[in-house]
């Protein structure tokens, strides 16, 4: 086989755009963590930023956790994470199943009527409303109960199930296994990846949840970590204020190095489960 | 033996606490539910660890819940419209209006036969009492001393640079320029490279330094001449002033980052700029300090006098009716038993303990006597009072107040006093957004002044003439002008 | 599996026919119950609530007893005759498109160059931490571009200065703040938009690519022939979906990075309503304009899926 000029101008061309993703993925990451750990004093002196800091401090993150606000946030969020995204997965998962059984006599009119609030949102105050008749305003709970079923999961979900072989559910039904017993025992296990996928999903979203926070929670020691991060970083002197001292740079970044250090801990050891899982979810949604 | 001793003990133990716990729950605190969206220091996340929370409980049996909202007119909007309203809310005249429009408010105006009212006015004074804080008929605001964030600003010089070169301080506008353009041409720092900025300030507020000798600021300020009812935009030296902002910035004078508050501080601090009109909040706190002394440590700011344009030395925007800004308003839902609660702690906060406590904190931790009985703050325990503030109800006299808290800066709010303001009226004429569209407006003027001097719109009478134009036929400039000039003469502040 | 032949449907009654599903399926309607239960409270419930928009709604009222608006299109007469609403429809259009495009040919294009990339390590390294953004809040990623594009302290512009060039103020410019959102946006997305592309390229039948070679066509010519018509259907799926959503601009991302200095050029519906329907107290304003916009969404995702059928290639 002979190699071409045109497939060589290719191969650099694949190369080229791989390491420019590569490169402009991680340099703004890298220069964040850096700027964390510089003087704050080096920052302004050098006129901007150092490439290389010539010292290195740990003063912007004792100075962040002294603060003791994000530290507490962040309790919250881990908590709001892992209950949330346990309960949404039941719900979705629950949902899910039953909708993938296209021989099921509704199931179509229900899958247009949950598709129709993806399109057609009530609107923020009627929303808060309910939330608020429920009485969950100021409670954890409102930061998931409110979203506990994201339609685009659960239609990945279900064009999962759609996709287990049929035989499967005959040979269980013969066996005579309950429809819980099929969903439990063998549906269940199959489904592992898309299952921890929709869940890295879910979890994502509520540690970074935003919106329902500034909405739902207007009590200042239940905001989660989002919403302190994003005073923290926004914390510029609008107003003249004689008592108000504005955090130095180098202090946001910290603050934006603890918010994401967990994600970036725990990804390496799910992204292959929810590559695969999204992969699947992606050829079929 | 000795595993189940402990444990025992530790069961003792969660049991007291629990019994403790119980009974302090049983002699329920009226409680009020309080707002406010100041946000700074901010009050500290367990409650137990606010000395003001316990002060006041202790002393009126009366439990304070303050929560600083994030986003806050956001936040504070949703919880109204889910019927969530707080006891106490701190907000704007033009929100308090508003609340009041709804009938969410209560007419508070039945305090002033209370002997409370006496007790405000003694300590904060009878100035305060204010027509803005009444809707109507109805008293809806907690009359407040406010602070006088107005003269904060000051043009300040590197006083070592002066020393250093034999410079003279800038005492006109034209000196100013020489003065700026010496600093960007001598590399007064002596690192070798040409990176002195002549000046910065803190927006376009700060440039008032420049402009406010010219009788002019840019925005859209409404003032009043002779009795008549005007606008900066309409001022007579307006181009003058455009004209002389941009010499300075086109010839790199002015520093590009002005127009970003955290950005100007930063090239302040970087020690490389020669005239700061900035508010002395921003320098002279213990903590700034200690950062731009950390990179240049000979580095010396001292407040100056204002530039002269020929109508003699001026500077600063400062509101005609300084009392005007945020306020305590009281929810319409509020109970008696919680209405009284309310002037109860009103009137701890007027006796000298309940002031000292909002202003410094706690005698004895926070503050002391010295041997002449001057109110003393005591360095090592001031970071604990950084969120003080948030219990200012009724204001501050900020003279006394920010010399005792800030002593560091007790120079520069004294200086900063002494400015001849540009005296606006927009805060004493309240638009309704049914009738004018005042944000865009305000955007659009300033969007376009910048321009101006900024060098993307030309500059000159006619194309002046033409942005005129523009505001009155696209942004209906007359009707707001009309709308201000009804409510200024109504409350005899102008003629016509 | 199946249920009753069609043939009988016509003979037994309804009630038979709702008994005789009941029977069949009752545990699966017994799992759905939780599910139904939550769209009913927090999706359609709220729907009524939308009557706001014509009443004037008086907090202490509640919805039902404040009175009806005169006339009834009055907030859509207040919202449209503001100088205030073209700019920000405009702006909400505006960046929709921009990040349309910008999401969707960079993806395709580093989609084809890993799909392509023949050694298989470096291709995995490099997909998995594009993806990583993804999973950044914005809070976070608005904290990355304040590190990189700052006036003074970013590290574009201390480049720039150290060039001599002149510094640029992209966070607080109209000029430049639409592009520094639709730039962070790009980031973020970037390696996860390939996923789907990627997910339909593995699926083109690979002896067609061995036929091509046979054939004497390049690599280029693969990509032109093969690659790209393979992963047409998905594309134009995608674009259809975006298109239906194009008044969605991205509420988070705007409402965290945008400051008062760009509200000019940041400003978009759903922030707008938020800012004036709640945080200035017009409710009613603010649900009028999020009912418009929801109706106009949802005209248009029927429109493109309608059209997307037409293409024989249905989302749904």
């Amino acid at each position: 086989m002979v190699k071409s000029k045109n497939d060589l101008i290719f191969n650099i061309l694949v190369y080229a755009i791989m390491l420019f993703v590569l490169l402009v993925t991680l340099i703004p990451v890298l220069f964040v963590v850096s700027m964390s750990f510089t003087p704050y004093a080096e920052l302004i002196k050098n006129n901007g930023f150092v490439l290389i800091p010539r010292s290195f401090t740990l003063y912007a993150y004792e100075e962040m956790l002294q603060d003791g606000k994000l530290v507490h946030s962040m309790g919250i969020t881990i908590r709001v994470t892992i209950i949330g995204t346990l309960a949404n997965l039941i719900v979705t998962l629950l949902t899910a199943y039953p909708l993938s059984r296209r021989a099921m006599p509704g199931q179509k009119m229900l899958m247009r009527l949950i598709i129709f609030t993806m399109v057609f949102s009530a609107g923020t105050v009627p929303t808060y409303l309910v939330v608020k008749n429920l009485g969950l305003l100021n409670t954890p709970e409102a930061l998931y109960v409110p979203s506990m079923i994201n339609v685009f999961n659960l239609i990945i979900m279900k064009a999962f199930f759609e996709g287990l072989p049929d035989e499967l559910f005959e040979a269980a039904r013969i066996d005579g296994a309950s429809e819980f017993g099929v969903l439990v025992r063998i549906v269940m296990p199959m489904s592992l990846p898309i299952l921890m996928t929709i869940g890295m999903y879910y979890a994502v979203a509520h540690w970074n949840t935003y919106t329902a926070a500034i909405l739902y929670i207007n009590k200042a020691n239940l905001y989660p970590l989002q919403v302190v991060l994003r005073d923290k970083i926004r914390a510029t002197n609008a107003n003249v204020l004689s008592e108000e001292v504005v955090p130095p740079e180098t202090m946001k970044m910290a603050a934006v190095c603890f918010a994401t250090a967990p994600i970036v801990v725990v990804y390496p050891f799910i992204q292959k489960y929810f590559v695969k899982g999204t992969l699947a979810g992606a050829v079929k949604g | 033996m000795k595993r189940i001793v402990s444990l025992l003990l530790m069961l003792a133990m969660m049991l007291s606490i629990i019994s403790v716990a119980s009974f302090a729950v049983a002699e329920e605190p009226v409680t009020l539910f309080c707002v406010i969206g100041k946000h700074a220091g901010g009050i500290p996340a367990s409650r137990d660890d606010d000395f003001v929370y316990t002060t006041i409980l202790d002393r009126t049996g009366v439990a304070v819940i303050l929560d600083d909202l994030q986003d806050y007119y956001n936040a504070l909007g949703n919880r109204i419209a889910g019927g969530e309203i707080p006891d106490l809310m701190y907000v704007s005249p033009d929100y308090a209006q508003q609340l009041a429009s709804q009938g969410l408010l209560r007419d508070i105006s039945d305090m002033k036969e209370t002997a409370t009212w006496q007790h405000i006015m003694a300590t904060y004074g009878e100035d305060i009492d204010i027509p803005s804080n009444y809707y109507g008929e109805e008293m809806i605001c907690i009359p407040a001393a406010m602070a006088l964030g107005d003269y904060y600003y000051e043009i300040y010089t590197r006083a070592d640079w002066n020393e250093k070169y034999g410079l003279k301080n800038p005492t006109t506008i034209d000196e100013l320029y020489e003065y700026c353009k010496w600093i960007r041409d001598n590399d007064p720092d002596g690192n070798g490279v040409a990176d002195t900025i002549g000046f910065t300030c803190w927006g376009l507020t700060g440039l008032c330094a420049i402009t406010a000798p010219y009788d002019v600021a840019f925005g859209n300020y409404l003032l009043i001449r002779d009795g008549k009812v005007t606008n900066t935009l309409l001022q007579p030296r307006m181009l003058e002033a455009l004209e002389t902002v941009k010499k300075f910035y086109s010839e790199g004078l002015i520093d590009p980052g002005m127009f970003v508050n955290s950005e100007s501080k930063a090239t302040t601090f970087s020690g490389k700029v020669g005239v700061v009109a900035m508010p002395w909040s921003n320098m002279d706190k213990a903590k700034y300090t200690e950062q731009y002394k950390e990179v240049t440590p000979e580095a010396q700011y001292l407040p100056i006098e204002a530039f002269d344009a020929g109508e003699g030395p001026r500077y600063t925007l400062a509101a005609h009716d300084i009392y005007v800004g945020d306020k305590m308003v009281v929810s319409a839902d509020i109970t008696d038993e919680k209405y009284e609660a309310l002037l109860k702690v009103l009137d701890y906060m007027c006796t000298e303990e309940g002031e000292m406590l909002v202003y410094m904190g706690l005698e004895g931790r926070h503050w002391e006597k010295d041997a002449n009985g001057e109110i003393v703050q005591i360095k090592e325990n001031a970071a604990e009072t950084n969120y003080t503030h948030e219990y200012q109800w009724m204001g501050r006299n900020d003279a006394r107040y920010l010399a005792l808290k800030f002593p560091e800066a007790a120079h520069s709010v004294e200086w900063g006093l002494r400015y001849n303001p540009l005296e606006y009226f927009n805060s004493s004429v309240v638009i309704d957004p049914d009738d004018y569209d005042l944000p865009t407006m305000e955007d659009y003027v300033k969007t376009q002044l910048i321009a101006f001097f900024k060098g993307d719109r030309e500059l000159s009478e006619a194309e002046y003439g033409k942005f005129m134009d523009e505001l009155y036929n696209i942004y209906d400039f007359q009707t707001y002008m009309d709308i201000a000039t009804k409510q200024l003469v109504d409350q005899g502040l102008a003629n016509e | 599996m199946t249920s009753a032949p069609v043939s009988h449907l016509g003979h037994i009654s309804r009630w038979e026919r709702f008994r005789r599903a009941f029977v069949r399926w009752w545990p699966m309607y017994l799992m759905l119950i939780p599910g139904i239960i939550y769209f009913l409270t927090f999706k359609y419930a709220p729907m009524t609530g939308l009557v706001m928009a014509f009443k004037k709604f008086n907090v202490k009222k509640g919805i039902w007893a404040s009175p009806w608006v005169e006339p009834w299109y009055k907030y859509y007469q207040q919202f449209f005759g503001s100088p205030a609403n073209t700019r920000i429809i405009g702006n909400t259009i505006r960046l929709s498109l921009w990040k349309l495009a910008m999401g969707m040919f960079p993806s395709l294009i580093f989609a084809i160059a890993v799909a392509e990339c023949k050694r298989r390590w470096f291709a995995r390294i490099v997909q998995t931490i594009s993806y990583l953004p993804h999973f950044f809040s914005w809070a976070v990623v608005y904290g990355i571009c304040l590190a990189m594009l700052n006036q003074r302290n970013g590290v574009v512009n201390t480049v720039i200065r150290k060039l001599g060039g002149e510094i640029i103020p992209f966070m607080t410019s109209n000029k430049y703040f639409p592009g520094v959102l639709v730039g962070s946006d790009l980031w973020k997305g970037l390696g996860w938009g390939a996923i789907v592309y990627l997910a339909a390229i593995m699926n083109i039948d690979t002896s067609l690519y061995e036929a091509a070679t046979v054939d004497g066509c390049g690599r280029f010519g693969q990509i032109w022939h093969i690659t790209l018509p393979g992963i047409r259907k998905v594309f134009v799926v995608l674009l259809i979906t975006k298109v239906g959503n194009i008044l969605d601009a991205g509420f988070n991302q705007v409402y965290i990075m945008m400051t008062d200095e760009v509200r000019m050029s940041g400003e978009i519906i759903d922030t707008w309503v938020y800012t004036q329907g709640i945080g200035k107290l017009n409710f009613s304003l603010g649900t009028a304009v999020g009912l418009f916009k929801s109706i106009i969404s949802c005209g248009l995702v029927f429109f493109t899926n309608a059209l997307a059928r037409k293409w024989d290639s249905a989302l749904w």
